[in-house]
């Protein structure tokens, strides 16, 4: 599962649903470091997190998945 | 399982990994040994909902690569970067204490906290005996604190997956208008109602909200509660802190706590539980003592720990 900045980017800034309780958890953190400061240093970050997370629990995620690959 | 003081101690002397909840009295008794223990005299047995001041919780863990460790106010950061990779870590954090405070307030910004496995509980004293004090306890050197978390961290063979869960049976009433809150924490006094600045006090008492029933935050679909403390001067005082960038609404109501229960465990009877603990609200306004909840056994706790603090939720670990 990899994601493009931009997809990033669209999940930070969009209201998709996910029944990951962990993957919820951290959207939500993210979403609201973005929203205080868009630059783009914070995306990276964030991505940087939002990816590593994906890589870790995947396996996991399987209805989530398919939310993610739409974006 | 519930097992006796003297059980209990025969498993810490056999050198078992333990998990344990009971009494202040009870835990500062026991041996020192390979376990964490937190206060406690709720609990969700087997045959049901149980108080006892005799009895105490005892899950044992069969892995081997374990550490036990306390964190204070300024340590509690590092609790998911010193867990284990693949694993899951319990922690156990006396209530009201700063430590309990900081969690709750700043456990979503802590380094690699949703990259590990991590689950808790908030300990606590019995609410109709005075004098007691919510303790977490080091097996290890048998140290009891009411001012740090005690946190077991548990390794898990590779070929395991560990995934951490919760069952809220309470869900956002999509037909009460959306919250929000400019002020973050345990106690506030205004709000926003659909937008609007409102006084939170006056607001339930206005529409007369049922307090029993918690705020739910959404979040990104995953609803996370917030429990009624009390309302005080016009200051409203939950038992976690809300937060400035969640969207909540109060809870639809439940006429059957137990059938409710019951209801959405129904989709997890297959489900074994390596470690679970469950709400003293749910308990009390559940009026849960002696009713089978089954499935998921453990301690009832003054606060419950997925990551961050929750309210009102049954929280739970599996190991596949």
């Amino acid at each position: 599962m990899s994601l493009t900045i931009q997809q990033v980017e669209k999940l930070l800034l969009g209201s998709h649903k996910f029944e990951h309780l962990s993957f919820s958890l951290l959207l939500m953190r993210k979403k609201m470091l973005y929203a205080t400061n868009t630059s783009p240093s914070v995306l990276q970050e964030c991505a940087k997190e939002i990816l590593g997370f994906l890589e870790k629990f995947k396996g996991t995620m399987s209805s989530d998945l398919a939310v993610l690959e739409k974006l | 399982m519930l097992k006796s003081f003297q059980e209990t101690a025969k498993l810490i002397e056999a050198g078992k990994v333990l998990h344990i909840a009971g009494t202040e009295a009870l835990l500062k008794k026991l041996p020192k040994g390979k376990w964490a223990g937190g206060s406690t005299e709720y609990f969700m047995a087997k045959d049901g909902g149980k108080i006892s001041n005799e009895l105490l919780f005892v899950t044992e863990f069969p892995y081997e690569d374990f550490s036990i460790k306390t964190y204070s106010r300024a340590e509690i950061e590092n609790v998911a970067a010193d867990a284990f990779d693949n694993g899951f870590s319990i922690v156990i954090i006396p209530f009201d204490s700063t430590v309990h405070k900081e969690y709750a307030q700043k456990a979503d910004g802590f380094k690699d906290m949703f990259m590990k496995n991590i689950v808790g509980w908030i300990s606590g004293v019995n609410l109709g005996i005075p004098g007691q004090t919510p303790i977490a306890v080091c097996g290890t050197d048998a140290s009891a604190y009411n001012d740090k978390a005690v946190v077991l961290h548990l390794n898990v063979p590779s070929d395991k997956a560990v995934n951490v869960n919760i069952i809220n049976i309470f869900a956002q009433d999509e037909s009460s208008p959306i919250i929000t809150f400019a002020e973050e924490g345990f106690s506030v006094a205004k709000c926003f109602v659909n937008g609007k600045e409102t006084v939170l006090a006056d607001y339930i008492a206005q529409n007369k909200i049922d307090t029993k029933l918690p705020l739910v935050g959404d979040y990104a679909g995953n609803g996370v509660n917030i429990s009624f403390k009390a309302i005080e001067n016009g200051v409203v005082n939950f038992y976690a802190p809300v937060f400035n960038h969640i969207q909540y609404r109060i809870a639809k109501s439940i006429a059957n706590y137990e059938k409710e229960f019951h209801s959405k465990l129904a989709d997890f009877k297959e489900t074994e539980a390596a470690f679970s603990c469950n709400c003293i609200l749910n308990f009390l306004y559940g009026e849960l003592e002696g009713k089978k909840i089954e499935a998921f056994a453990g301690p009832i706790t003054f606060g419950e720990i997925a990551y961050q603090l929750v309210n009102q939720t049954l929280v739970y670990v599996t190991v596949d």
